[in-house]
């Protein structure tokens, strides 16, 4: 069976600049496998994950990666997004004077229409959207109000995971989702994600912190260290950081 | 390019082809036009006026970024009136009371307006009643003005009774037909009387590739706590010289929101005035540039607040293609009795080419000690992040390039305040987005 993202040897730069952030990541995630990524500030886990949606900042100097066996790097971001990809931004940016409402409908109609499916219809979208909503506490003000304008930390990354239910993604990155979340959102945003997990769908979860996983448990967890993937192992791991911190991983790298 | 002094000043004092037309035009047609010989007398005094002063240059101050008299080449006769019928509108279906004036001719007036108590006389009416004003206040007289003057027999005045707030706005169309290049002047007015309300629509719209051109003046007067709302929608032909003066004031606890939305003519300018007549006014400008190509757009506005507590807002918006320039010039006074004037003027400028250019010229001269002004100035390309946002929720470029371009505009719309002229004007916006958030060349 094809893997649903398979990362070979990949070496990104910054774009117009000499130094290196990616120095060689490996990493294959199969249908159905939620895969945690854990790191120190600064190692490369938010690069990897704009280089896979597509930010045209950095440069990919060597290396390859395959979405369902094609070739991710070749797709423009929204094409991208569109077979099924989907980042939801550590820092989500304010838009103002697009509708939270009118952008998911202009998102998911977008995607419908690149795919060939029909637009849906507003009466169907909107059910839709309410249902939704309404798990993840996001309120009709907020879907009111313009893109991510005014909204809290938390609502920020409400926000985010309600995109990730409307538009059903194949493969999920999530990175940080869970910083400036109090507990309570945090359990609340955790509940969202674990309700996509399927056999149909994979993830992968950026963070910095344990507790995270231990609301979104992983099957394996990797360590991240100085743009290489430095460690990897099965849920435990996390555990072991949580106790010994990153610094044998990082004097290891 | 830079001639020596003695060429300079030779150059200054020949008359140009425009401004000799004027003289000569105006000795033709001046018999036929109506009026009362003191209405006669007004014209010419008003063509003296401009055969002395000359077309404005750009070594006039308020004239430095457009340059009317090396652009205005030639200056085509007064339209002939026509009765063409006229095509799709530009406010789409708006519903509104519906006067047309087409190319200059008498306005058609629609049924039923009379009934919501409002007055509505053509300006042929008011002329032969021996009314034709000629004293604007500080902002507004200009050569255009008096060319204005001298040739205006076209236009309609409002008069809205104290206390009447009209069911729907008034959509004044000023259409042009002219098969060749052609002069129409045109005067417009409103009065809103105490406590009473209106809003009105102007719209301009013509042909492309015909070099005519559009004079318009107009007045808007805003008695005590009355309100009004004149929206200005310029959508002139590609080849067209379109040159408009707004005079306004606006009495105590009364509010006015002047809105001018310039998306047509090779060249074009607003010179609009705002006078604060009562205390406790407000008044807003909420303005949009859209243009491409090698369009020239200035909105050139003069803020008077000779009386306290007042309140003006201005939220200006330019969006600029290929070599298109947008010039808005600001001037808030704010006289030495108007203490606690509350003044906010905010320009912005989205570039979508880096051949366009953006001209902000804000101007705050404060006579007052106790006073809240302030002005800002943005100017940018559209912002990569929000673009990459919006390109990894699935919407491709150019849609989601339309859908920013959009909202920057909107804002200005919104604040408008009347929702179904701001669902026509954003359907135009769209509709220019559409043809104008082409792939850069080279990005
Ligand atoms: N666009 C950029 N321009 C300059 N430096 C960058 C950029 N993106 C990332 N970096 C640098 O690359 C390194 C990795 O950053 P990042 O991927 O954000 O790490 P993490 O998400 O693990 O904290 C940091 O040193 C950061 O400063
Ligand atoms: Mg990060």
């Amino acid at each position: 069976m094809t893997a649903y993202l398979e990362i070979k040897n990949l070496h990104v730069k910054i774009a117009d600049e000499d130094t290196e952030i990616l120095r060689g990541v490996d990493l294959t995630v199969n249908a159905g496998e939620v895969h945690a990524i854990m790191g120190p500030n600064g190692s490369g886990k938010s690069t990897l994950s704009y280089v896979l949606a597509g930010k045209a900042d950095y440069e990919v100097t060597e290396g390859q990666v395959l979405f369902l066996g094609e070739d991710l790097l070749e797709m423009a971001p929204d094409e991208r997004a569109a077979a099924g990809l989907f980042l939801a931004f550590q820092y989500p940016v304010e838009i103002p004077g697009v509708a939270f409402m009118t952008f998911l409908k202009a998102a998911l109609n977008a995607q419908r229409k690149a795919r060939g499916e029909a637009e849906l219809l507003t009466p169907d979208f909107m059910r839709m959207v309410r249902e939704k909503a309404t798990a993840l506490n996001v309120t009709q003000d907020m879907l009111k109000r313009p893109v991510n304008v005014g909204f809290s930390g938390g609502e920020k990354k409400r926000g985010e995971i309600l995109q990730m239910a409307l538009l059903e993604p194949k493969i999920c990155v999530l990175d940080e989702t869970d910083s400036g979340l109090d507990i309570d959102a945090l359990r609340l945003v955790s509940e969202g994600v674990n309700a996509l997990r399927g056999p149909e769908r994979a993830m992968i979860v950026i963070t910095h912190y344990q507790r995270l996983l231990d609301h979104i448990v992983p099957d394996v967890v990797h360590v991240m260290s100085a743009g290489r993937i430095v460690k990897t192992g099965g849920k435990e791991l996390a555990h072991e950081l949580e106790k010994s911190g990153y610094a044998a991983f990082t004097e290891a790298a | 390019m830079v001639g020596d002094t003695g060429m300079n000043v030779e150059v200054r004092n020949k008359q140009t082809a425009a401004e000799q037309a004027a003289s000569d035009q105006f000795a033709a047609v001046s018999g036929s036009l109506p009026g009362t010989d003191a209405v006669a007398a007004t014209r010419a005094a008003a063509i003296r006026r401009f055969t002395e002063a000359g077309l404005p240059h750009r070594r006039i101050e308020e004239w430095k970024y457009t340059d009317l008299r090396g652009a205005l080449r030639e200056l085509p006769a007064p339209a002939v009136a026509s009765d063409t019928p006229i095509g799709p509108d530009t406010l789409g279906e708006i519903d509104a009371w519906r006067i047309v004036i087409v190319d200059g001719g008498e306005p058609r007036l629609p049924d039923g307006l009379a009934g919501q108590g409002i007055t509505v006389e053509r300006l042929s009416e008011v002329l032969a009643a021996g009314v034709l004003e000629a004293e604007w206040p500080e902002g507004t007289p200009s050569a255009m003005l008096d060319l204005n003057t001298a040739f205006v027999a076209s236009g309609v005045t409002l008069r809205v009774p104290e206390g009447v707030h009209v069911d729907k706005p008034i959509h004044i169309a000023c259409v042009t037909t002219v098969p060749d290049a052609a002069s129409i002047y045109l005067r417009n007015s409103v009065e809103v009387g105490a406590g009473g309300s209106v809003t009105v629509a102007e719209t301009f719209e013509g042909p492309d590739g015909i070099a005519y051109v559009v004079n318009t003046a107009t007045r808007v007067t805003v008695a005590r706590d009355a309100q009004a709302t004149w929206v200005k929608v310029q959508r002139d032909g590609n080849k067209a010289v379109h040159m408009a003066t707004l005079a306004s004031d606006v009495g105590q606890g009364g509010r006015l929101t002047l809105a001018p939305y310039t998306t047509g003519a090779a060249l074009s300018r607003n010179q609009f005035a705002i006078a604060f007549a009562g205390e406790h006014a407000e008044a807003n400008l909420a303005g949009v540039h859209l243009l491409c190509d090698r369009q020239l757009g200035d909105t050139t506005l003069f803020v008077d607040h000779a009386l306290p507590h007042g309140t003006s807002k201005e939220l200006f918006k330019s969006v600029l293609d290929d070599e298109a320039r947008g010039v808005f010039q600001g001037k808030i006074i704010v006289r030495q009795d108007a203490q606690k004037v509350d003044g906010r003027m905010m320009t912005q400028s989205l570039m979508l080419s880096e051949r366009a250019e953006a001209d902000n010229k804000p101007e705050l001269e404060i006579y007052a000690d106790n006073v809240q002004c302030g002005h800002g100035a943005t100017s940018g390309r559209i912002d990569e992040d929000l673009l990459f946002y919006l390109r990894a929720r699935g919407i491709p470029e150019l849609a989601a390039k339309a859908l920013l371009i959009e909202a920057f505009v909107g804002e200005a719309v919104t604040a408008i305040g009347n929702e179904a002229i701001g669902e026509a004007l954003s359907e135009l916006t769209h509709e220019w987005v559409s043809r104008h958030s082409h792939q850069e060349p080279g990005s």
